[in-house]
């Protein structure tokens, strides 16, 4: 188990958005967390990331708590996450974007930047333009490059198919498989597209109105008949 | 004609001046996300420590220069640390209220230490050089504008060779999405401070250069440089280094048409219509 | 003694009229205005040209009571207000500020240049002093209980105006303008009747000011120094709070003062390096405010006092 999530309780001023959340996730694995509008699935993501106050509860990393750590500091003990938009640095070329997701890293090593155009290669020829003149889809590939770029532990992806052309959407989803199966990182993502989500995960959490409903395997969440009826739209 | 021509030279190197004193104030109110009002005071620390420096220690002036850059950069950290930082969650008007009283605090420390009368770095009288269809410039005009140009150089490498500047350049596009990236983005404030010291001093050299020095100098300057920022789009430094030349040959060829003492009004009438009109300048992005 | 303290509470008096004034606009409305000094400049110098008798130097001659000047002090100072309103109001708060310390600026410059106006650098004397052959030896206690009456009245309008629905809106549209928008209340409208009428308030305290001197000039009002001043007294005291704008007022005074009694004992070669230092030390009490308790002394509205801590 890298992650744990135990009883989390947080939200904004004094509203509560997560009323006690627990999860996990295991090395190796696609965990997906769907669940309708304002159930709180971005929310998770962004507490894990210290993005979120987190008002009671724990989270684990390995065993050690990260509670009160700083994104920056997650970066540097390997984890990372892509925000659900506003995810590349505009004026920035997609070099650039690289770079900064390397911010941490004190040598410059070739070898990142190839890891990533070798995964993402229509980067490599637009590498020089700035990010803001690229499609939302070649954005997203320079999102995920720059989360990808210190070859971390565990992803956090928020909606990383939001606003995307089915076209793309399938192939950000196939790129997440083929990133966890090349790489081994565990990923943790929200979807809205919860079928497609939950057909590539190992286990999937659905959430509601800030509470954890159902757990499962993907493969068994995807047949749960309520599951279906009540949450899986798309 | 030839005044027109004198005119706008006249108007470049005070544009100079104006763009070097910007492009911090532009960096650091894109990722600070507040207007600095001691940037101008700034400018002044920056010429008076140069005149310590070469007037009341006697070393020469480009050692001097070095020194006043990076000693006003030091005050600039200490400045951000023991004031700034503890506010960067504030409003931005609370910290523009704490920099007006940091500008208050650097000018009077300037007149109590000097004293209010004018210095000068040196006490000979330049004679002008004829450029060509009439117009002259001084030698040490040729010198700011040198200086300025290799200084604008400078900013554009830092910017975009370095990992701090792009680092800056990241910040000043998304700061959330800089702190989820892993930027340490303390590291890069105080180097944004340090780069807009820099830069600010430089300014104030040059402006005691070509003129003298005054406790109020750089506070005299703090329209125009807003109306430069503005005018270039916040957060732009390459727009900062355009509006300052912009204003500077503005509030020349002004005079043209109203009388000299109502210069700074030109730089406020620019910056007013520029924000009514655009308010992300000519380069900028919404802030 | 006694004389020095009816001066004291004099000009003390006169800041907390500018101070009340300021306080409506930043602490009731959130209008962050350092043009104070400029409404200051309007206000006395219209008094003065109105109430004066002929003189070759600068416009004048009209010889108008003093109740006069200071309706026109207010006038003007509201008229100019309402101008610079038009343009700037739209604007967010950090350009605003930054428009206004452009318009002290070109108000102050017009004041220095425009001779025929105002005589400029050598600014207008002989300002005349109300009822000054009434009163004779004790025209300064006179002159105390006018400021007070004054400073009593204006407070209880504010008073009036912060309770009274249009005040509401005011608050609301300062702690949410977008919920105040979404209401249906044109806050526009609301924050130009805000800064107009603040704006008068400081045309009175100036004009008050004027009389009470005698000769008024560029010099001074120290644009910056006198904007300053105001700025630190609201804040020290407790913006949102007209009590604490006067409280702060009081205190910030008293500072001053008492630090200017105390450099007198200085040799007079360096009067103007202990002023600066004064300035100095008025500088660090205002950072130590806003780093320790950027609410003020009296805190603040809870309303106010949300939008400022977040």
């Amino acid at each position: 188990m890298i992650l744990q999530v135990n009883d989390v309780v947080s939200g904004y001023g004094d509203m509560d958005i997560l009323h006690g959340i627990s999860i996990e996730v295991n090395q190796g694995e696609i965990v997906s967390i769907v669940g309708p509008n304002g159930s709180g699935k971005s929310t998770t993501l962004k507490t894990i990331f210290g993005l979120v106050n987190l008002k009671q509860g724990e989270i684990l990393y390995y065993g050690d708590s990260i509670n009160q750590n700083t994104p920056d500091q997650l970066v540097g003990l390997g984890l990372s996450f892509v925000p659900q938009s506003d995810n590349v640095f505009p004026s920035l070329t997609v070099h650039e974007n690289l770079e900064m997701g390397a911010f941490i890293s004190k040598t410059n090593k070739k070898y990142r930047f190839d890891l990533i155009y070798d995964l993402f290669p229509p980067l490599k020829e637009k590498r020089k333009t700035q990010a803001g003149n690229l499609s939302g889809g070649q954005r997203q590939m320079v999102a995920f490059g720059r989360a990808l770029i210190m070859e971390p532990e565990l992803l956090l992806l928020d909606e990383p198919t939001a606003g995307l052309s089915p076209l793309y959407i399938d192939m950000i989803l196939d790129k997440v498989a083929e990133i966890n199966k090349e790489t081994g990182v565990s990923v943790l993502m929200v979807e809205q597209n919860a079928k497609k989500a939950l057909k590539m995960s190992d286990r999937g959490y659905v959430l509601a109105a800030g509470q954890k409903k159902y757990e499962d395997t993907g493969q068994a969440l995807l047949n749960n008949e309520e599951v279906a009826q009540l949450f899986l739209g798309g | 004609m030839v005044l027109l021509l004198q005119l706008i030279s006249n108007g470049i190197i005070l544009g100079c001046i104006i763009a070097l004193g910007s492009i911090g104030l532009s960096l650091l109110y894109g990722i600070l996300k507040f207007g600095n009002f001691a940037h101008g005071d700034m400018m002044t620390l920056g010429a008076y420590f140069a005149f310590l420096f070469k007037v009341q220690l006697g070393m020469p002036m480009w050692a001097a220069f070095v020194l006043a850059m990076l000693l006003t950069a030091f005050v600039a950290v200490i400045v951000d640390q023991v004031i700034y930082k503890s506010l960067r969650k504030s409003d931005s008007i609370i910290l523009l209220i704490a920099s007006v009283g940091i500008a208050l605090i650097l000018r009077n420390f300037i007149q109590l230490i000097w004293g209010p009368q004018n210095h000068f770095y040196d006490k000979g009288i330049q004679m002008p050089i004829q450029l060509g269809l009439g117009v002259r410039v001084k030698p040490n005009q040729i010198l700011i504008l040198v200086v300025t140009v290799a200084l604008v150089i400078f900013v554009h490498l830092f910017l975009t060779k370095t990992k701090m500047g792009k680092a800056m350049r990241a910040m000043s596009d998304n700061m959330d999405l800089a702190k989820v990236t892993g930027i340490n983005t303390e590291q890069v404030i105080k180097w944004t401070w340090v780069l807009g010291a820099v830069l600010t001093a430089a300014a104030g050299i040059l402006l005691g250069i070509d003129t003298h020095l005054l406790p109020s100098m750089g506070w005299n300057l703090l329209l125009p440089l807003f109306a430069a920022t503005i005018l270039g789009g916040i957060g732009s430094p390459y727009g900062a280094m355009l509006g300052g030349l912009v204003i500077g040959v503005s509030q020349e060829l002004s005079t043209l048409v109203i009388p000299p003492t109502y210069k700074p009004g030109v730089a406020f009438l620019i910056m007013l219509l520029m924000l009514l009109i655009k308010p992300t300048g000519l380069m900028g992005r919404s802030v | 003694m006694i004389s020095y303290l009816i001066f004291f509470l004099i000009i003390c008096g006169i800041y907390g009229i500018m101070t009340l004034g300021l306080n409506l606009q930043w602490g009731y409305t959130g209008l962050f205005n350092i043009g104070v000094a400029g409404f200051w400049a309007v206000g006395a110098y219209t008094s003065a040209i109105l109430t004066k008798p002929p003189a070759p130097e600068h416009l004048g001659g009209f010889n108008l009571p003093f109740i006069v000047g200071l309706l026109a002090a207010a006038v003007v100072s509201g008229v100019i207000a309402f101008l610079i309103g038009i343009p700037t109001l739209r604007l967010r708060e950090d350009y605003l500020a930054i428009a206004t310390i452009g318009i002290a600026e070109i108000i102050r410059l017009i004041v220095k240049n425009e001779e025929w106006l105002t005589n400029g650098v050598r600014g207008i004397s002989g300002i005349p002093k109300p009822f000054k052959s009434l009163f004779g030896n004790s025209y300064n206690l006179f002159y105390l209980i006018l400021v007070m009456i004054a400073l009593g009245i204006i407070y209880f309008i504010i008073q009036r105006g912060i309770k009274s629905p249009w005040g509401r809106v005011l608050r609301a549209i300062r702690e949410d303008e977008e919920v105040a928008r979404a209401a249906g209340k044109d806050v526009f409208r609301y924050r130009l009747e805000s800064l107009v009428l603040g704006s008068m308030i400081m045309g009175v305290g100036g004009a008050i000011y004027a009389h009470f001197t005698s000769f008024i000039s560029p010099e001074a009002f120290k644009p910056m120094q006198g904007t300053f001043l105001v700025w630190v007294m609201l804040i020290i005291g407790g913006s949102g709070n007209s009590l604490g704008a006067l409280l702060g007022t009081l205190i910030t005074w008293s500072i001053w003062s008492g630090t200017e009694i105390l450099t007198s004992f200085l040799p007079s070669t360096i009067t103007t390096q202990a002023a600066a230092f004064r300035v100095i030390l008025i500088g660090v009490l205002l950072e130590v405010v806003l780093l320790t308790r950027p609410e003020g002394i009296l805190g603040e509205d809870p309303h106010v006092s949300s939008v400022l801590k977040e």
